[in-house]
């Protein structure tokens, strides 16, 4: 009677302990896969900024080219941009 | 007083559309109608530019937060769920246990009732022949006193 009773409470406990022992596997299964959701996200963005950098460079080449010698387009931009009145 | 009181909103207004600023394109050599700051159209360029692409880089920073932001809230709802799953899985467990226990236990309950009406029939019966036959002595002793 009481050895039976004794393997109930162990088997309770080997519940237990597997239940805890699965949940902290899968909590680092999840930390592990947020580390990469994070890193795949920075590294997007650094792609993105570098992306953004080159267009500007790019851009920026554009407009002094064409503005060079009649800068009233750009003056008409900057007005837009920066809500002055181009007199 | 008059006076002051119908010239003061045309001055406010004044100081406040020159607040806003002007700019204006001058050629090499012409006269500028204002002094302030002359650019060449390679820095105003450059400022125009920054200002346009500080706000795209700004939508990219929000984008970069708001992502974050959600990679850390699917985190704590994915702990949540581990936990939960966990208890869940505990509870089941640790029921079907229990009701085991319970089922065994009313197994042998089963096979040995704790039922002893026979005993208490024949122990009924015997007190009352020894009762009868003590009540029976009792008269014929009594009778035989007198």
């Amino acid at each position: 009677m009481f050895d039976i009773a004794d393997k109930k409470y162990k088997e309770e406990i080997d519940v237990l302990n597997k239940a805890h022992q699965k949940e902290i596997e899968e909590r680092n299964k999840i930390i592990q896969e947020h580390r990469a959701i994070l890193e795949s996200i920075e590294k997007e963005y650094d792609v993105k900024v570098e992306e953004l950098e080159k267009r500007k460079k790019k851009e920026l080449d554009k407009v002094v080219r064409e503005n060079k010698e009649d800068p009233e387009k750009l003056a008409e931009e900057m007005s837009r941009l920066f809500g002055v009145k181009n007199v | 007083m008059a006076i002051v009181m119908a010239t003061a909103p045309t001055i406010v207004l004044a100081e406040e559309a020159e607040q806003e600023g002007q700019l204006t394109t001058i050629n090499k050599g012409e006269e500028a109608p204002y002094s302030g700051i002359l650019l060449d159209s390679i820095a105003a360029a450059k400022i125009n530019i920054d200002k346009k692409y500080s706000l795209l880089k700004y939508d990219l920073e929000l984008d970069l937060e708001i992502k974050k932001l959600k990679a850390q809230y699917d985190l704590q709802l994915g702990t949540l769920q581990a936990q939960h799953d966990s208890l869940e899985d505990k509870h089941i467990s640790l029921l079907k246990i229990k009701n085991d226990e319970i089922d065994r236990l009313r197994d042998i309950v089963k096979d040995n009732p704790n039922d002893h009406n026979h005993w208490w029939l024949a122990g009924g019966v015997v007190a009352g022949i020894v009762t009868s036959i003590a009540i029976f002595y009792a008269a014929v002793e009594i009778k035989e006193n007198e």
